[in-house]
């Protein structure tokens, strides 16, 4: 039963706030998903509608975010079914809220196992155990395979040492948010993103005194790396697709449409800023995505592999780039094993950030809700997801996280934007949202916010949903993707459908049940 | 492949609008003042 006589937990300090929500969006698409979308996609002139994203629909999408979750803050609500019944009055309300809950936990469930395998990563560098004596995409690719369990070979007769980590870096993310806000969150946020920063730094450096690696290959240069990233291409910008993979990057990186920055900016006081402290947020993971994460991958890629074999490499997927082409990498430099080391435990900070901003709103939902301890609330979450995650680690290799991160990280996303932004914006009031936002705040947002929240930003969601829509969910929807020899996984992937099905009937179940516990207490407090 | 010009250009541009941003926002945040701060009663 909610107890409305607790106070809420707070935030130590502002600093730890913006790092915390920075940390929530910078995760590993920062470090390995912008250079690939940037070089596929027209290099520099890639930036002209990827700023225009980010002015339309980030920025917007992060203050709306914000303004939800400090003002369901107000009515003891942390996650996004209170909040969204706080900001329509009808019964539908709080179940449309129940998206929120299920794309958070949902992608918590095989974010986290693939956050694992950077820690493990991490550990294999600086023991060298990927290291060959003549490395190559083949040799790596099957440690890789190996290690996930999909083939054996490499040291690796089983999947247990994936388990085993998986199971440490979940007791890792639970630890953190048994802690709570304060104490677990913030500290987390304030002791990993610097150390994130300082290694982003380092290996930053370190590419740009890269130079040409083999200098019988000139062409194979950091410096045609950096080419490959920013020179324009400006005939891409007439083809649509690469407005929508701009919108799309934007989308993700900042990790909007999940539920956690509401559940993170519920811990607010009501006059505390939000205008400066999403602006701040946003800046930070843009410098850590574009600065930092730009001048990494690719450009070494390049330096080692040339044009055109990062192209393929690039086409071959973000975890290709980070899993395969880097490890080849690090064997090849000097001190090998200590960049690896620091890489993947880069993109472990970078994900554990993000794991523990997942599962911040179903224990929100179970404290404020249904007035469970902190304690209960971490265990019950850790139980369910550690059930769960058995079926991701075990089907793996048969599309069974493929499926759950198409629906639930990336079309899921894009529904529940759009979901709140009509909310906030049309149903509660783009005059009353816009001064919610406003409220407290240390810098005044340009009036022309309001409308661009209002009319472009939930344009742009509604554009990228029907493209989305039409392109890949009902391909998708109806395996229509799949090729001949894929036909096996057919079984597992409409297991990955009804797990997330059981996932959303559960949360559904669970809000009626507790706003019927509410109406309950109402009645009898009025008795 | 070379880094053109208006590679750089762009470079320089992309960088600079982000570390740009990133200035106004922690200079701002620092220039608030105390008493104004953050979850102050």
């Amino acid at each position: 039963m909610p107890n409305s006589d607790k106070p809420r937990e707070q935030w130590g300090s502002r600093i730890g706030l913006i790092l915390a929500v920075a940390g929530n969006a910078i995760g590993l698409g920062n470090f390995l998903r912008f250079p690939v979308q940037a070089a596929q996609n027209g290099g520099g002139a890639f930036m002209i509608p990827y700023f225009i994203a980010f002015l339309l629909l980030g920025i917007p999408l992060m203050w709306i975010e914000w303004g939800i979750g400090r003002y369901g803050g107000k009515f003891r609500h942390g996650s996004a079914p209170g909040m969204f019944d706080v900001l329509w009055n009808h019964p539908l309300a709080k179940y449309l809220g129940a998206t929120g809950l299920f794309i958070s936990l949902t992608i918590m469930i095989y974010y986290t196992y693939i956050e694992s395998w950077t820690l493990g990563y991490s550990i294999f560098s600086i023991f060298k155990m990927y290291f060959v004596d003549n490395p190559d995409f083949k040799n790596m690719k099957g440690f890789l395979d190996a290690y996930q369990g999909v083939s054996a070979g490499h040291g690796f007769d089983s999947i247990w040492t994936a388990y085993a980590i998986m199971l440490i870096t979940f007791g890792i993310n639970f630890l953190i948010l048994y802690k709570g806000i304060s104490a677990g969150i913030e500290k987390l946020a304030k002791i990993a993103m610097p150390l994130l920063f300082i290694f982003a730094v380092i290996l930053v450096i370190r590419v740009f005194t890269l130079g040409t690696p083999d200098p019988s290959k000139p062409e194979y240069s950091v410096w045609n790396g950096f080419a490959f990233i920013w020179n324009p291409d400006f005939s891409k910008l007439n083809d649509p697709k690469i407005w929508l993979a701009a919108a799309g990057q934007i989308f993700f990186t900042l990790s909007v449409g999940m539920g956690t920055i509401h559940a993170y900016a519920s811990y607010l006081k009501a006059k505390d800023d939000i205008a400066l402290s999403g602006l701040s947020t946003a800046a930070t993971n843009e410098f850590a995505e574009v600065v930092l994460g730009g001048s990494i991958a690719i450009p070494v890629a390049v330096a080692f592999f040339g044009v055109t074999a990062t192209q393929e490499i690039a086409k071959a997927g973000a975890f290709n780039l980070g899993f395969v082409s880097m490890p080849i990498i690090f064997q090849k430099l000097p001190f090998g094993e200590f960049f690896g080391f620091i890489w993947f435990l880069l993109l472990f900070f970078a994900g554990i950030t993000s794991s523990v901003a997942m599962g911040q709103p179903i224990i929100a939902f179970l404290e404020d809700e249904f007035g469970f301890s902190r304690k209960k609330a971490t265990i019950s979450l850790a139980l369910f997801t550690l059930t769960c995650v058995n079926l991701v680690v075990f089907f793996f290799k048969f599309g069974f996280l493929d499926e759950m991160d198409y629906w639930a990280g990336t079309f899921g996303l894009v529904v529940f934007a759009l979901m709140e932004t009509i909310l906030f914006m049309w149903v509660f009031g783009a005059d009353k949202a816009f001064d919610e936002i406003n409220s407290g705040g240390d810098i005044k947002i340009p009036v022309i916010f309001k409308y661009i929240m209002k009319y472009i930003t939930p344009m742009i969601l509604l554009v990228i949903m029907v493209w989305w829509l039409l392109n890949d969910a009902i391909p998708i929807l109806l395996l229509e993707n799949l090729k001949e020899e894929e036909l096996y996984k057919v079984p597992y992937i409409w297991g990955a459908r009804i797990l997330m099905l059981a996932i959303l009937g559960i949360i559904l179940f669970m809000i009626h049940i507790a706003w019927k516990n509410r109406e309950m207490n109402k009645s009898m407090e009025a008795k | 492949m070379n880094l053109t010009i208006s590679g750089i250009i762009f470079w320089i541009l992309g960088w600079g609008i982000v570390i740009g941003l990133v200035v106004f926002c922690f200079y701002k945040i620092l220039k608030t003042p105390k008493e104004k701060g953050f979850n102050q009663d």
